[in-house]
């Protein structure tokens, strides 16, 4: 016949830690279990053994005369590096993992804008990293000039006029050149202004500075 | 000159005074038993008790007991020197350095008393702490739980899976233990 009690029962009943009724039911079983009863007085014996052996074993040792100088010693001289300290640290956790989201978004923003700017407007002077070089990009638009293709003699600062006044004395645009004919009766009054005629050559955009930065940034 | 402390101030230190006082034996005998070197044990003392002070506003009553916030910190130095006793004895052995032999039982220890301690020796960490804070420390499940950060269940289970395991070991060790036994009774 096997017996019921457990050896976790058995070390409970050796440190008395079962519950009354429990405790009596294992009574109740070791009166007529020799087996068990060897089983529990071995129990008993080491746990006997143990609560003896911890204060024997450390009975002749003293703390050191000296510890608490020691102690007050370190205590009164200030860390030399606080922020090392983990008291320190915890102190100011929130603070330094909320620096650490903010400074995680903003350069996952300025990664993102590099990246969608590489995208979109990105030649073979780019540095190319996440485009195919040798695939071309559908959404992107054709080169926009630079400031080097921009005609260095224009110094307005306006956008390129829809009309031009000729300069007071020359022939006025459209005016065919010598020894073509043309219509005299198309030529506007001096003075006036009149719209560029299409000579079937689109005019190079004028572009500022300003309006440089922005298509360079598209 | 040095800047007179304030009222507070003044309270702190007299508390930490009298805590070190009332708790010294315990931390210095509970470190005592699991690091087996007074040296050792003394650095831990040293070490508890500036982190308790350092760390004094941190206590919170509401998580216990200032006894089981300290034992806490305790069993967490001695696992910290453990650790690096560790390391060391694994240098040591890189380096081809002997180590000593702790094991073998000084000549007028009783039979009893050197079995355990060796069995202890012999033991897993783990085990040999919940001992010592079951049957020298005196605390409850519930508080070696706390101390140990662990579920009230697996506590309990780890105790009676330490005295187990000792009692294997005591039952291994008897007959090795019988022949200096003798010696040291001739």
């Amino acid at each position: 016949m096997k017996c019921p009690i457990s050896r976790d029962t058995f070390i409970a009943f050796a440190n008395r830690e079962l519950p009354p009724d429990v405790e009596r039911e294992v009574a109740a079983h070791l009166a007529n279990c020799p087996a068990c009863q060897q089983e529990a007085a071995a129990w008993l014996t080491l746990t006997g053994r143990i609560r003896d052996y911890f204060p024997s074993a450390v009975a002749a040792a003293t703390v050191p005369s000296d510890a608490w100088a020691r102690i007050q010693a370190r205590t009164a001289r200030p860390l030399r590096f606080p922020w090392t300290d983990r008291s320190t640290l915890m102190k100011h956790l929130p603070a330094l993992a909320t620096l650490a989201i903010v400074l995680g978004i903003i350069f996952g923003a300025n990664a993102y804008i590099a990246s969608n700017s590489s995208m979109t407007g990105g030649g073979p002077q780019d540095d190319g990293v996440g485009v195919p070089t040798d695939t071309p990009t559908p959404a992107a638009p054709p080169a926009t000039p630079t400031a080097a293709a921009t005609p260095p003699a224009v110094e307005s600062a306006t956008p390129f006029p829809a009309t031009v006044t000729p300069p007071p004395g020359a022939p006025p645009y459209g005016t065919p050149a010598s020894g073509d004919s043309g219509d005299a009766s198309s030529v506007p009054p001096e003075g006036t202004s009149t719209p560029l005629p299409f000579t079937g050559e689109v005019p190079m955009p004028v572009q500022t500075p300003s309006a440089d930065n922005e298509s360079a940034n598209d | 000159m040095d800047k007179p402390r304030s009222r507070e101030a003044q309270f702190d230190d007299d508390a930490f005074a009298r805590c070190f006082h009332q708790y010294k034996n315990l931390v210095y005998k509970t470190a005592l038993l699991l690091l087996d070197s007074s040296e050792d044990a003394d650095d831990v003392l040293q070490e508890v008790f500036v982190q308790v002070y350092r760390q004094r506003h941190q206590y919170d009553s509401g998580r216990g007991a200032v006894s089981t916030w300290i034992y806490r910190i305790t069993v967490n130095q001695c696992n910290s020197r453990r650790r690096k006793a560790v390391w060391r004895a694994r240098i040591d052995a890189w380096l081809g350095r002997g180590i000593e032999n702790s094991n073998v039982p000084a000549p007028d220890e009783r039979l009893d008393e050197t079995a355990i301690r060796i069995a202890l020796r012999q033991m897993n960490d783990k085990l040999r702490t919940v001992l010592v804070l079951r049957f020298y420390n005196d605390l409850t499940y519930r508080e070696i739980a706390d101390v140990l950060n662990i579920p009230e269940g697996t506590a309990k289970s780890r105790v009676n899976f330490a005295i187990a395991t000792l009692r294997e070991r005591l039952l291994q060790g008897q007959e090795e233990l019988r022949v200096p036994s003798q010696e040291v009774a001739v």
